[in-house]
């Protein structure tokens, strides 16, 4: 059968219609806006696009700049250049790019070659989907929260664009304008027709994104979770370096330059009931083995590392002893959220309860040093969650550390804690000071290593800039003897020197210390200049930390009073800075980490919720009903006669307001939509009593004549000229309706 | 033309209550072309009172998520699209346990149901009917209206098509509407339909359609309407040939007495039927009321068909439609010379006509006339000197015979 759709009712030849032309040409931009919106979340990707996604931005913006470049081009080019996009993509695929680098690459392409050239209604689809892949794809991998603004921003414009093209689509005229921008004129592309040409359509769209974001919310918290046993690891990118300080090796500069960075690198989702230090310590690694000026993992340390894959663990899966971590809520949830980029060690407190994972991930871990991480750096955000009690521990248990300093050989671990490898002049001076610092009274390791502290605190102020003098002797050596200020690098490794000179092991361990809370969301903001280094003592069968730095907190750093203990609390981030940071956490805590335990918690809460609120209305209307009996039930005198009628009168006024207000109501509605003749509230009103009318049974003659009559003024009030109405019509038609009912 | 009038149902409504398409009820004052006639009664969801049950508010509830009677969804190929990527979505966002694959799959489902229910708005308080003029002439262009009412009182109505469908011509009309209509508006859009051949025109009319917001689903609500027409056969311009009746009748006569010929010899009132053209306009204009001439002509013999549709006589098909046309022709034609007295054939009796309407039922008769065999009948009619004979003209031509003569070929 000849199925006719839609047939042109112009020549194919023959020009649009103006409106038509205008529809083209907003249909048109919004696809470059779809386009730009869709580049928008490149910005945060880990991914290696930055001259794809700049060639894209740069044609994008040249052709929305001047428009009539679409049209200048011959249709035979554009065909080309869809055969030449294809062509990149099996080249970027055979020179070894990722596949899914090389399919965002593909799609950048197609989204720019889409946004600028014509389209047909397949292409406009094209698009969308394009662009829906492009935004998906930069929120997976960067897990970025410019996700939620960029996916409804995109949402609300394809809503749009896709009306544009269904409107376009009815107009028959589809297929009669092929190079629409041609004729493109800036000056007269708000004229005349859009795509929602009416106040109603707007409000109608307007409702309808607010009803859709509101159902999207409901459906993604209702929407099962299922614990899959394996999940695909393809949405992890990979590649990127450690941050110089974080990672195997540490120079002494490493974490002062860390610390010139203000921005966020770690947010903590604390437990409410948890016991905060003042100053808590996010460790990440330690080095055992020092070698002029620069620590590092031993060799032997780094051949013992293990590996360990899963989604979730315990301290005794890594062959870590339980340690004794205080007092606090077993199934308290400490979860964290690490920025990419950061390093491929996690931030610990020390020894954990169970540690669990979004999904199976696979770790390297070093028992020896107690430190976990992954085989990667993360490109987008890491989340993983720590449960038990505090994870704050201030000592590590090492219990065979003792017997295996004794066997280890020289160059291996544990033999490199206590290493000193310097030359002759070094070590007499630090003998020196040693001599100087121990004198005659019999200290434990740790009382040692906190005199010593005291020492360095004394002697050097604490300075992001130092200087170190020249010399023969290690760089660390020569600092102590100039005096000079300097950062937390150098007073740690100092403090490990003159331990080792003692023979007492001593490692350097890195990561944070302190943290703001976040005044919006009480999450616990860990920042990039947070990053500091301190000692970590073996005595007694634990590591012990040490700082000796000067600026940090507690006459030893270890931090031991909690924020509640010493009146101070937190030092919190308020401001609009704070306000962002928040709803990034937000975006964390309640979309990216949403998971099974987190859906059926909501479910409770909310269960519960409804449960108290129900209880609460019970007995609201209990409460109303009782007293209404009591007021009832007691004497009556003029006082209460008199506050009854009052009632009574103050309902009825409100009714007779309401009703007024109703009809300026209408009369609002009225104008706002045209003031059309034909849709005059009076005229409605009159419509509906003239159907009332047409439904009435009509039996004897004075009754129909008195119809008869009703109808004729209705129908005045219905089609008749104004200037035939009564002086107040409102109040003559409520009259006649009123007639009517009666009748 | 198209117009766009505020609705008023109630004056309109009870004026057209009870009509189908076999009557011929003129609205007068609108239009100038053919006949306005209503095709079919209201369809759509604003053809029938709202049931204001004690659970109406639980049924349009339902109505949003279950698919009503007479109510299809099918998608188009962009839904399709979107469906295979939902699934995909669906499929990654589990393998993956990525949030943001679920934040998405959340967003599309909504707007497939935002689709839905804007859809479900688009076509609430919706009512068509068909219209049309009448008649339909094989050949010529005819004329059906889709009569669309927006009984809603805020939001317009948009992007609703029809679909006009000729099983017979395999051949699909899509009647759109090309402008929103704005709440409690009514609009007539309309097809151009040019029937092929004589006889029955079967057309059916598509429940209301449309791919409203975003053209994911095709939907369409109510049932389809069939419609049948008669269709009359073509109008030709016969050639009346040069016959002494002709001359007299047609073309005038001269008499030496007064009052005789075609002179006014009385004023009547109008009586349903009686063609315009014999409006006494003055004195209709000062009596008030419609008045028509009397003439002298009209008290002559005029002339009677006589309808043979005897096989052996029209051997082939094309020299039968021809008689067809060229009967049609001439009967509108004597009508209009107010000289066409009647009809009637080897088995129908005398049929009079007096009126316009019986012209129509001529040609009625007319569009469903076919060649047949005869039966054998004892009785012959009576072929008297003032009936029309029509026999085969040549190979595909016809003629009408009087009294021997030749009167008209086709």
């Amino acid at each position: 059968m000849e199925k006719r759709e839609l047939k042109p009712s112009l020549p194919a030849k023959s020009s649009p219609p103006a409106e038509i032309l205008q529809l083209h040409w907003q249909l048109g931009v919004v696809g470059y806006l779809l386009g730009f919106i869709a580049f928008s979340g490149l910005f945060v990707t880990p991914l290696a696009i930055g001259p794809w996604f700049a060639f894209g931005l740069v044609v994008m913006v040249g052709f929305f700049l001047f428009p009539r470049w679409s049209g200048a081009i011959p249709a035979k080019v554009w065909r080309a250049a869809q055969i030449l996009v294809v062509a990149v993509f099996g080249l970027d695929l055979f020179l070894g790019g990722g596949i899914i680098e090389a399919l965002v690459r593909l799609n950048i392409l197609l989204v720019t070659y889409r946004v600028v050239s014509p389209r047909s209604r397949r292409d406009d689809w094209q698009l969308v989907l394009v662009g829906l892949f492009l935004i998906i794809i930069s929120g997976v991998f960067s897990v970025s929260a410019w996700f939620i603004p960029q996916a409804l921003l995109f949402t609300a414009t394809t809503m749009f664009f896709l009306r544009g093209v269904n409107r376009l689509d009815s107009m028959e005229y589809r297929q009669a304008v092929p190079q629409y921008w041609q004729e493109f004129r800036w000056s007269s592309f708000w004229e005349g027709t859009n795509f929602l040409a009416s106040r109603i359509q707007w409000a109608v769209g307007g409702l309808g994104f607010l009803f859709l974001v509101a159902l999207s919310a409901l459906i993604f918290v209702a929407i099962p979770r299922l614990d899959l046993d394996s999940r695909f690891e393809f949405l992890q990118v990979r590649g990127m370096q450690s941050l110089s300080g974080f990672d195997e090796e540490m120079g002494l500069q490493d974490i002062t330059n860390i610390l010139q960075d203000n921005t966020p690198a770690l947010r903590v989702d604390v437990p409410e009931d948890a016991s905060l230090p003042a100053v808590p310590y996010w460790r990440m690694l330690a080095f055992d083995q020092y070698e002029n000026g620069r620590f590092r993992l031993s060799r032997s340390v780094a051949e013992k590392q293990e590996s360990w894959r899963g989604r979730q663990a315990t301290s005794v899966d890594f062959d870590w002893e339980r340690a004794d971590i205080g007092p606090g809520n077993v199934n308290a949830r400490w979860t964290f959220f690490l920025e990419p980029g950061v390093s491929r060690y996690l931030p610990l407190g020390g020894p954990f309860g169970e540690l669990r994972l979004q999904e199976e991930q696979s770790f390297r871990h070093v028992p020896a040093l107690q430190i976990i991480g992954q085989p990667f750096v993360n490109g987008s955000v890491f989340i993983y969650q720590f449960r038990g009690k505090g994870v704050f521990a201030e000592r590590i248990p090492d219990p065979e550390l003792a017997l295996r300093l004794e066997t280890a050989e020289a160059g291996a671990y544990p033999q490199t804690t206590v290493e000193l490898p310097v030359n002759e002049a070094s070590r007499e001076y630090l003998q020196e000071v040693n001599a100087q610092l121990r004198g005659e009274e019999e200290l434990s390791a740790l009382g040692y290593a906190r005199r010593v502290s005291e020492y360095l605190q004394e002697r050097h102020g604490y300075s992001l800039q130092s200087q170190v003098p020249g010399g023969d002797k290690d760089i660390v050596v020569r600092w102590m003897e100039s005096g000079n200020p300097a950062h937390c690098e150098y007073f740690a490794a100092a403090l490990v020197l003159l331990l080792r000179e003692q023979g007492i092991p001593a490692r350097v361990a890195v990561g944070f210390a302190g943290g703001r809370r976040n005044a919006f969301e009480g999450h616990i903001t860990v920042r990039y200049s947070d990053a500091h280094a301190w000692v970590e003592v073996f005595d007694d069968g634990y590591w012990h930390r040490v700082d000796p730095t000067p600026s940090a907190e507690g006459e030893d750093g270890t931090g031991e009073e909690s924020a509640e203990e010493n009146g101070l609390g937190f030092l919190q981030d308020t401001g609009f800075g704070a306000f962002l940071d928040g709803m990034r956490m937000l975006w964390y805590r309640r979309i990216v980490s949403f998971d099974e335990a987190e859906q059926s918690d909501f479910f409770t809460r909310q269960r519960e919720r409804l449960e108290a609120l129900g209880e609460e209305i019970k007995a609201a209307a209990v409460g109303v009903r009782q007293a209404v009996m009591d007021w009832l039930r007691g004497p009556w005198d003029l006082r209460r006669g008199a506050t009854l009628l009052g009632l009574i009168l103050f309902l009825a006024l409100a009714i007779g307001v309401a009703r007024v207000l109703r009809w300026r109501w209408k009369f609002w509605w009225w104008r706002w939509r045209g003031g059309a003749a034909a849709r005059h509230p009076i005229r409605e009103k009159a419509s509906r009593g003239l159907r009332r009318l047409q439904h009435q049974r009509v039996s004897g003659p004075e009754r129909r004549d008195n119809l008869a009559e009703i109808e004729k003024a209705l129908l005045i009030f219905r089609y008749g000229p104004e200037a035939q109405w009564p002086d107040s019509p409102t109040k003559s038609l409520d009259q006649l309706l009123l007639k009517l009912k009666r009748n | 033309m198209e117009t766009t009038v505020p609705a008023h149902p109630e004056a309109l409504s009870r004026s057209w209550q009870g009509s189908n398409q076999s009557a011929r009820q003129t609205v007068g004052d609108i239009g100038s072309g053919g006949d306005r006639v209503v095709f079919s009664e209201w369809e759509g969801p604003a053809s029938k009172p709202v049931d204001r049950g004690s659970r109406w508010l639980w049924k349009l509830f339902l109505g949003i998520f279950i698919p009503q009677e007479r109510q299809r969804f099918l998608p188009t190929a962009s839904g399709y699209v979107l469906i295979i990527l939902a699934v995909g979505l669906c499929a990654a966002a589990y393998n993956t346990g990525s949030n943001i694959l679920f934040l998405v799959l959340a967003l599309l489902l909504s707007l497939f149901i935002l689709s839905g229910v804007l859809s479900w708005m688009n076509f609430r308080s919706l009512r068509w009917r068909a219209e049309g003029e009448l008649p339909f002439r094989c050949g010529q262009r005819g004329t059906i209206r889709v009569r669309v009412d927006n009984r809603k009182r805020y939001l317009p109505t948009e992007e609703v098509f029809f679909s006009l469908q000729d099983k017979e011509q395999k051949h699909q009309e899509v009647i759109p509407l090309k402008v929103p209509l704005a709440a409690g508006e009514t609009v007539w859009e309309r097809s151009i339909v040019i029937p092929a051949k004589r006889g029955r025109m079967k057309v059916i009319l598509s429940g209301a359609q449309s791919k409203f917001p975003f053209g994911f689903m095709k939907k369409s609500i109510g049932r389809p309407i069939p419609l049948e027409f008669p269709v009359w056969p073509k109008r030709i311009s016969c050639r009346v040939q040069q016959h002494p009746w002709s001359q007299k009748h047609l073309h005038g006569e001269t008499s030496r007495h007064p009052g005789q010929g075609d002179d006014l010899i009385q004023i009547r009132r109008y009586e349903y039927g009686d063609p315009f053209h014999l409006v006494h306009w003055k004195a209709t204009a000062r009596t008030g009321r419609i008045m028509i001439r009397k003439m002298a002509g009209d008290e002559k013999e005029g002339l009677y068909f006589y309808l043979d549709t005897n096989k052996r006589l029209w051997r082939s098909e094309e020299s039968f439609e021809n008689f067809c046309r060229l009967a049609g022709s001439l009967a509108e034609k004597l009508f209009a010379a107010g000289q066409f007295r009647g009809y009637f054939g080897p088995t129908q009796s005398l049929a009079l006509i007096k009126k316009e309407e019986e012209v129509w039922h001529f040609l009625d008769l007319l569009s469903g006339l076919a060649r047949e065999t005869p039966r054998p009948s004892k009785e012959r009619p009576i072929i008297r000197k003032n009936t029309l004979q029509f026999e085969p003209y040549g190979e595909t031509g016809a003629q009408a015979i009087l009294a021997g003569q030749v009167f008209a070929t086709s």
